[in-house]
């Protein structure tokens, strides 16, 4: 991982634990939502619009995988209904003019 | 044809229950069905779900001994000569059900697809999106749909075969989904 995005996850993250302070009006109101990711909330709440709040514990307790230059996902293990499954939060750093989330979802089954 | 299966809203009395319910929880009552078994007694099936998805559908086959109830996205697939006995599917919670004229229903959730009839599961293909399938349809011998791609707002077409779950093999790389790893 390059040392720049690091930094700018690093950032992301910390913004988030400490409740944020972005005029964004999506998403958890720390880091914006994608417009696909608020669609898909709206269509299926339960896998794609779980609270935001989980978005800060996934940012600062999660694991992080880095899938390509500008793209990444943090893992949180956790459950839905009583089942087991990965909360999956996803942050583009380059297509937006701010670190944007592109992915939210509860994986069932997995973790 | 080895079972018959309706659904009632009430149970007829003196015939066995079984109770089926989603993992995780108890939910809540999506489905009754009464099944006679061709040389056994016949049983009542209640069939929970957890309200994960709109879908809630009986599927039998003329052939096989498998039963699917689809309780609110749950997939239920039993034998009906051992109701106690449920399998577990790939899919879940089950978004899209389309039944193929072969017999093979198809079932999707949000990245897998896979195919049952009454003699169990006859294929899963590989994973097709990162958490999204769109457009899900038949066509011919194949299922085709989208797929969403990882870290984009894009979607990637897919093509499966309905005979074994593989990717057709004219799909050219680029018409495959990038996959999670």
């Amino acid at each position: 991982m390059s040392g720049a995005w690091q930094r700018g996850r690093d950032a992301v993250a910390n913004l988030a634990s400490r409740g944020g302070a972005s005029a964004s009006t999506a998403g958890s109101g720390h880091v914006p939502y994608s417009s696909e990711v608020l669609r898909k909330a709206a269509q299926d709440p339960r896998f794609h619009g779980f609270p935001s709040m989980i978005d800060r514990t996934a940012m600062t307790h999660g694991s992080w995988v880095q899938r390509s230059a500008s793209y990444g996902e943090w893992g949180l293990p956790g459950f839905v209904n009583g089942s087991k499954g990965m909360y999956e939060i996803g942050i583009d750093m380059a297509r937006f003019d701010v670190p944007t989330i592109t992915h939210r979802f509860f994986r069932p089954g997995a973790g | 044809m080895p079972y018959r299966a309706e659904i009632v809203t009430e149970p007829p009395n003196a015939i066995p229950t079984v109770e089926f319910l989603p993992s995780g929880g108890l939910g809540s009552v999506a489905m009754q069905v009464l099944v006679h078994v061709v040389g056994s007694d016949p049983w009542v099936g209640i069939f929970r779900g957890a309200s994960d998805s709109h879908v809630t559908i009986l599927e039998s086959w003329s052939q096989g001994p498998m039963l699917l109830v689809v309780a609110e996205g749950f997939p239920h697939f039993v034998d009906t000569r051992q109701p106690g006995h449920s399998m577990d599917l790939p899919v879940f919670p089950v978004r899209h059900a389309i039944r193929h004229r072969s017999g093979v229903l198809v079932l999707a959730d949000f990245t897998r697809i896979c195919g049952v009839d009454g003699d169990g599961i006859r294929w899963v293909a590989p994973e097709v999106a990162q958490d999204w399938i769109e457009d899900l349809r038949l066509d011919g011998q194949m299922v085709r749909g989208s797929g969403s791609v990882v870290g984009t707002d894009d979607y990637a077409p897919f093509a499966i075969d309905i005979k074994d779950g593989r990717f057709r093999p004219e799909a050219t790389d680029a018409q495959k989904p990038e996959l999670p790893t």
